[in-house]
């Protein structure tokens, strides 16, 4: 991942942006200070400091999309979730999904190239079904966990054990994918 | 049109790093702490890191860029294109390409994208510029990065070579009705002093045994009762040589839409004397003073000469590069070629090259190039001070110019010429002084 630009460079990235690509980087923080929303409206309350440092993250995140600002603020959000929201299953969840979907794919779509870079107009369309896409899974995973929870059985060390051994495959193929050898070039 | 070497492989972007970590550690704490809210946050990024798994891609592309045309006018435009070849597992491709001073892009910022379609095995990126001044420069210089579906893997940033465009100067409006002051070829559209088949009328003379009969002039035959014929001037085709001083450039340049320097004046206007003269058949050559660029350009009529030319101005670059021993220099002129200098007359070299052409007993005009006010980075009082005294300076220069017998004349397009022309031309025949 790169490194973070300069002051000086980041004044000429932003003078040389397209319209595209100010949208795309805006999008990011406003989606997160509408997920900051979300986390105070579904919890009660959201310290200063959480919703401060998610903003600021997305500040970076936006002014450098390929940077590790993105990632982390991706985990940021999901820890602040994880620490302020109880365990629930409602719609504030759902939309704290969207929320977070499309802060990874403003990050995505503005790192395929420089600020001033517009993106074909087809590749956006396909990006906008994949994200339906995604949001679909979104839906189906929260409503299998709705239908599970509402039986009211209790945790069995049995499936923890099982999810666990599925996390460990994903993240092989995930090691072997992102960190593996390059695949053979041709010349 | 080149290859260039595909370089590196294909590397995890930075969303697929994020996606796929993300959507394991929400997945882990979800397991652990029993929130299968994480779960929900987390599956849209799985899905996302799992199908950019799927579509990893394993061949590199090929790449092949070349501009849609070597050279054009000023004001121009042509295609970059960038081809991407085997690149069936490439899904989007970025170009930025480096930006120069004249060379104009659309979009300005000169970044273009392109996607493939889902069977297609190539990708085109066509890149429009316009080149704004004649010259020499490389264009299409730049960064292509390719990235795979899903924006899982990314390839490149792959630096792509330079090409150089040649950009001929664009010939200003010029017309000149005046005729050679001496036409020294065979064929040509300039009126000779010698008789002979032509359409401009000589005399009417009486008949001799050899001549035409349809060159009788039956109106004065029979007035004067003998038979008469008219004459005509034979037409001929001239000699121009072309001298641009490119010793020194004042102004700053606004491209062809903009304010000129003294080069760009001297150079648009060598280029539009040279259409005008060939087209209308004479011969034309090149000499350019006061750089170590382009070579002389021997005299040759014809439209394709007028291509050599061009490419010749195209090449001329301002500065000098070695002293200009005026005595030293071989024009290599036949007699009766007309020599029109382009030059600011700044300079002792230019105006000793220019005596020295007079002296040769040779037509010689000198076309003053100097913008009327040109564009000078002037902010400093005594740099100020001390252009007006270069152009007081000046002035001395072009008044010793003048006591060689040799015409200054100020460059303002169609008619520059004429009156200078028809005075040489006068002087030529004897019939009336040359004004100076």
């Amino acid at each position: 991942m790169s490194r973070f630009p300069s002051p000086a460079d980041l004044l000429d990235r932003v003078s040389l942006s397209s319209r595209e690509q100010l949208a795309l980087r805006a999008a990011v923080p406003v989606s997160t200070l509408l997920f900051a929303l979300a986390v105070r409206v579904s919890s009660g309350e959201l310290h200063p400091v959480l919703g401060g440092t998610a903003v600021l993250l997305s500040v970076a995140a936006a002014s450098a999309p390929r940077s590790s600002a993105a990632l982390a603020l991706v985990l940021f959000l999901g820890a602040t979730w994880l620490l302020a929201v109880p365990d629930r299953l409602d719609a504030w969840t759902l939309i704290a999904a969207v929320l977070l979907a499309v802060i990874h794919l403003a990050c995505t779509l503005a790192s395929y190239g420089p600020p001033g870079l517009t993106l074909d107009r087809e590749l956006l369309r396909r990006w906008g079904i994949r994200l339906a896409g995604c949001l679909a899974a979104a839906l189906a995973v929260w409503a299998a966990a709705l239908a599970v929870s509402s039986f009211g059985r209790p945790a069995s060390a049995v499936a923890l054990a099982l999810g666990l051994v599925v996390v460990l495959c994903w993240v092989a193929v995930v090691r072997r994918s992102v960190a593996g050898p390059l695949p053979p070039g041709r010349g | 049109m080149s290859d260039v070497a595909p370089a590196g492989g294909w590397r995890p972007t930075a969303a697929l790093i994020r996606a796929s970590l993300a959507s394991t550690l929400f997945t882990v704490l979800a397991l652990l702490t029993g929130r299968p809210d994480l779960l929900v946050l987390a599956a849209p990024l799985l899905v996302h890191a799992v199908a950019a798994f799927v579509r990893r891609p394993h061949a590199l592309p090929l790449v092949r860029s070349r501009l849609g045309t070597g050279s054009l006018r000023e004001g121009e435009g042509t295609l970059l294109h960038v081809d991407l070849t085997a690149a069936a597992e490439v899904e989007q491709a970025t170009l930025a390409v480096t930006l120069r001073r004249w060379v104009a892009t659309r979009p300005p910022s000169g970044t273009v994208s392109g996607a493939s379609g889902p069977a297609e095995d190539s990708l085109s990126l066509q890149l429009p510029l316009t080149v704004l001044r004649w010259g020499r420069r490389p264009v299409g210089d730049g960064l292509l990065a390719a990235t795979s579906g899903w924006a899982g893997y990314q390839w490149g940033p792959l630096a792509l070579p330079p090409r150089t465009l040649t950009t001929v100067p664009l010939p200003g409006p010029f017309e000149s009705k005046a005729a050679s002051p001496h036409p020294i070829g065979l064929v040509g559209a300039h009126p000779a002093r010698r008789r002979g088949d032509g359409f401009e009328l000589d005399s009417i003379r009486p008949f001799h045994p050899g001549d035409r009969l349809r060159r009788i002039h039956w109106r004065v035959s029979l007035r004067t009762g003998t038979l008469h014929v008219t004459s005509s001037l034979a037409e001929e085709d001239s000699s121009v040589l072309l001298v641009i001083d490119s010793g020194v450039e004042v102004g700053t340049s606004g491209g062809v839409h903009g304010a000129a320097t003294s080069l760009d004046l001297a150079v648009r206007a060598a280029g539009a004397v040279a259409e005008h003269h060939l087209i209308r058949g004479d011969r034309v050559g090149v000499r350019v003073l006061g750089s170590a660029g382009p070579g002389p350009l021997a005299t040759a009529p014809g439209r394709a000469h007028l291509r050599r030319v061009l490419d010749l101005l195209a090449r001329v670059v301002p500065g000098r590069t070695h002293e200009v021993d005026a005595d030293r220099v071989r024009f290599r002129v036949s007699p009766g070629t007309t020599v029109l200098v382009f030059s600011p007359m700044l300079s002792q070299e230019s105006v000793a090259a220019t005596s020295a052409l007079a002296a040769r007993g040779l037509d010689v005009i000198v076309v003053d190039c100097l913008p009327h006010e040109p564009a000078l980075p002037v902010t400093d009082p005594c740099r100020t001070i001390a252009w007006r005294m270069r152009l007081i300076e000046r002035e001395g220069l072009l008044a010793r110019v003048r006591r060689t017998g040799v015409p200054v004349i100020p460059w303002r397009g169609p008619g520059t010429l004429d009156d200078v022309l028809h005075q040489l031309r006068r002087r030529a025949s004897g019939t009336a002084p040359v004004r100076r």
